[in-house]
């Protein structure tokens, strides 16, 4: 019998054949980039499971879900190499013989899988490639001749990880049987799907998306939107749709193999006509996925409530290289799609961090919680919006002035009948003596800051930030935004909700507060400006009130963001 | 007795018939034509007050205490249902929020609406989750045992999984073998 360690163990069951007395009888051998470097391995795949970790082995796999062929359907739907764009997102696996003599006659070689429907197997990895193993054939196949030197085959995922398949993992097995079909060799590998993943604000953005809805407010959001999306080197495009909130529809995110990344757009399990805007996107190296179910759906299955950190480290021994996922997993009655949060567990290298909204009408993490570029040892910031932040803006006004200085000047909230038809406008402006003097409103901000307190200590937990050596003491900075009390209970935002701000290449596109006005000045934009722009950030304040605040979004929630796919090699991280 | 009142007394007859058995659209036209009638349907619900059917009794206890006006915030509760539904439609959630749905229930009518909105429960066949979810979560705060029939019917019939799993819940708080969950947000 041949020798490679453990990978060429005696099978489990049948027939064992005496080992090869000739040394010039060949082995055989699976090779595939178990190291990771983007190239197939000289050395046979080794022995045991797929391992995480720098120094850990095992091939990556692609779940195929782009379309480099313009079909219009994702590639892993059929059972072809999609011509030679797909090439790159086929990963190589290669059977080699150790040395130049032949098999003996009537010796055969037989690959096979753990889960067909997992993964698929290519006679080739060329532009030509169709299935061998895989959904649509089987999950065997006999190498239908041995005299190559060495055979080259390709391998695509059909899905991701889940919640079904929490692993990942498929195993594959390579047979050598002699001329009485005895087994001469097995070999065992396994091969790992690539996650997908998040991008988080610190990386690269490329375009912007934003919902043209006709309206002429706005026209004039996107007007303005325009120069800054402009300013920070991002292309903005338009979608025409009625449903304005782009961030709730999909999350862009990317898979990413040793050597390359495709982008891949997740759609949220939410049924409002934006649903079917992600698929647009899909084209080459642009992937489509969907996970969870349409109906019925809560306010906690769109995506302004799935966010992710910048990269973290030493969070209880573990680090995050590629940040962490965190969500609002709902509250009663309203739960994020439980396919959609196991898929999210699944991917397993965000390991994701779940954060209490439910408290907030709308619920989403992306309403209260931000993270934007810094120098320094941590690169980062977390941005928290802080009722106690405006409040003490609000009191270092002089007694004197306070009866004098108004806020939300001539801003105005929708006031809807009994019946709930647009009726008319109910002014939002007031002055700062008359709002600190308001109990009712003092004590529910008091009692959404003790909220928000809560989401600081378990995000400085979550995130490591609160470890001995975290490199910045004063990694977060909360943001002033006041509260009020909804019919139904819950605190909406009214001031803008200005940590829900678009974070692209170091500029901040920040909804416009409308706070407090001394001297002609925002204090609250005063206030976020001399707490971002020392740290190299571009700070533009953008008025959405009458599109997107009076409605329960900001700017964040009105865009979408595509993202530069860099280097991620996801694997060496230690789950 | 005249034909024109036998005729009228037949009506108003088969239309309690129709609010006792059927559902949807059917339902809410018999509702509707009951509280039209006002004071001359009230002889035909009271002659079925004593059915041996208690979702029967409870559907015409509920229909007389709306026409002899001992339910006066009926009419605004539902008023309030449709109105959050338009509003909410607006803005990111979509839907309105259940618990949130339910507080203000609590905050503006106590348990004074509870029958109405257990009557709508059964007799809705059209009902979106949220309002399901938070009548019965409303519902819960007012444990009533005159609820008992109208909620065990509906956990026995409805199809979806987790209202019935909601309605057996509610079913346990009046019975006093649960206690309700708070609304605080």
């Amino acid at each position: 019998m041949a020798e490679l360690g453990e990978a060429v163990a005696p099978p489990a069951h049948g027939p064992v054949a005496p080992p090869p007395a000739a040394p010039e009888i060949p082995r055989l051998f699976i090779h595939v980039d178990a190291n990771r470097n983007g190239n197939v391995d000289d050395a046979p795949a080794p022995v045991g499971g797929w391992r995480w970790g720098a120094r850990g082995s095992g091939a990556v796999v692609l779940c195929n879900n782009d379309d480099d062929d313009a079909s219009g359907t994702v590639d892993h739907s059929d059972n072809v190499v999609n011509g030679n764009n797909d090439v790159p997102d086929i990963a190589p696996l290669s059977l080699r013989r150790d040395r130049a003599a032949a098999f003996p006659n009537g010796w055969t070689a037989h690959l096979s899988v753990s889960d067909r429907h997992k993964l698929r197997i290519f006679n080739a990895r060329t532009g030509a490639g169709a299935e061998v193993i895989g959904p649509g054939t089987g999950d065997a196949y006999q190498i239908p001749d041995l005299a190559p030197r060495d055979i080259a085959y390709g391998m695509e995922a059909v899905q991701y990880a889940n919640g079904a398949w929490r692993n990942g993992i498929v195993r594959i097995t390579l047979r050598v049987r002699d001329n009485q079909q005895r087994n001469v060799s097995v070999q065992h590998v396994e091969v790992r799907v690539a996650p997908w993943m998040m991008f988080h604000h610190l990386a690269h953005a490329q375009t912007v998306y934003v919902v043209n809805d006709a309206s002429a407010e706005n026209a004039t959001f996107r007007g303005d939107l325009g120069p800054m999306v402009a300013a920070a080197g991002c292309n903005l495009v338009a979608h025409n749709s009625g449903d304005v909130w782009m961030q709730d529809c999909m999350e862009i995110g990317y898979s990413y193999l040793p050597d390359r990344g495709i982008h891949s757009v997740l759609r949220a399990p939410r049924n409002r006509p934006l649903r079917t805007f992600p698929r647009t996107l899909l084209g080459h190296d642009f992937g489509y996925e969907q996970q969870g179910n349409l109906m019925p759906y809560t306010t906690f299955d769109s995506f302004g409530n799935l966010e992710v950190s910048p990269p973290v480290q030493q969070v209880r021994g573990k680090d995050y290289p590629a940040g962490r996922i965190y969500y609002g997993p709902g509250r009663r009655g309203e739960w994020m799609d439980a396919n959609l949060q196991a898929f999210l567990n699944a991917q397993t290298v965000q390991r994701p961090i779940t954060v209490e909204t439910g408290w907030l009408t709308v619920g989403h993490v992306d309403e209260v919680i931000s993270f934007v570029p810094a120098p320094g040892g941590a690169h980062f910031k977390l941005l928290l919006a802080s009722p106690n932040a405006a409040r003490r803006i609000l009191s270092a006004i002089p007694a004197a002035q306070q009866a004098a200085t108004r806020m939300m000047v001539g801003r105005s909230f929708p006031f809807y009948n009994a019946a709930g038809n647009y009726v008319g406008e109910r002014a939002a402006e007031t002055d700062v003596a008359t709002y600190l003097a308001d109990a009712p409103a003092r004590r529910f901000n008091a009692e959404v800051q003790r909220k928000l307190d809560r989401i600081k200590n378990g995000l400085r937990r979550q995130l490591g930030m609160d470890r001995r050596g975290f490199p910045d003491p004063n990694a977060i900075i909360e943001l002033p935004v006041l509260y009020m009390r909804t019919p139904e209970g819950f605190a909406d935002a009214m001031t803008a909700g200005v940590v829900n701000m678009l974070v692209i290449n170091n500029h901040c596109i920040v909804p416009k507060p409308f706070g407090p006005v001394s001297g002609g000045v925002d204090l609250f934009e005063q206030d976020i400006r001399n707490k971002l722009t020392p740290l190299g950030l571009t700070v533009h304040f953008l008025d959405d009130w009458n599109t997107y605040h009076v409605a329960l979004g900001e700017v964040h929630c009105g865009t979408n963001t595509k993202r530069q796919i860099v280097r991620t090699p996801w694997w060496e991280y230690q789950p | 007795m005249t034909n024109s009142t036998s005729q009228g007394k037949d009506t108003a007859d088969a239309l309690v018939t129709k609010a006792i058995t059927a559902t949807g659209d059917e339902y809410f036209q018999s509702e509707r034509a009951l509280l039209a009638r006002g004071a001359a349907a009230i002889a035909a619900l009271q002659q079925r007050a004593q059915d041996p059917d208690p979702v029967a009794r409870f559907v015409v206890k509920t229909l007389l205490d709306w026409i002899e006006g001992r339910a006066a915030d009926n009419d605004a509760a539902l008023q309030y249902l449709d109105a959050a539904e338009k509003r909410y439609a607006r803005t990111p959630v979509g839907n309105p929020p259940p618990t949130g749905v339910a507080r203000y229930l609590v905050e503006h009518y106590a348990g004074r609406v509870t029958p109405v909105l257990t009557l709508r429960l059964i007799k809705e066949d059209s009902w979106p989750h949220w309002r399901v979810m938070a009548v019965l979560f409303y519902v819960q705060q007012y444990p009533d045992k005159e609820l008992l029939a109208p909620l065990t019917h509906f956990a026995a019939t409805t199809t979806e999984a987790e209202w019935r799993n909601e309605a057996v819940e509610t079913v346990n708080v009046i019975r006093g073998v649960k206690r309700a969950q708070s609304l605080a947000p």
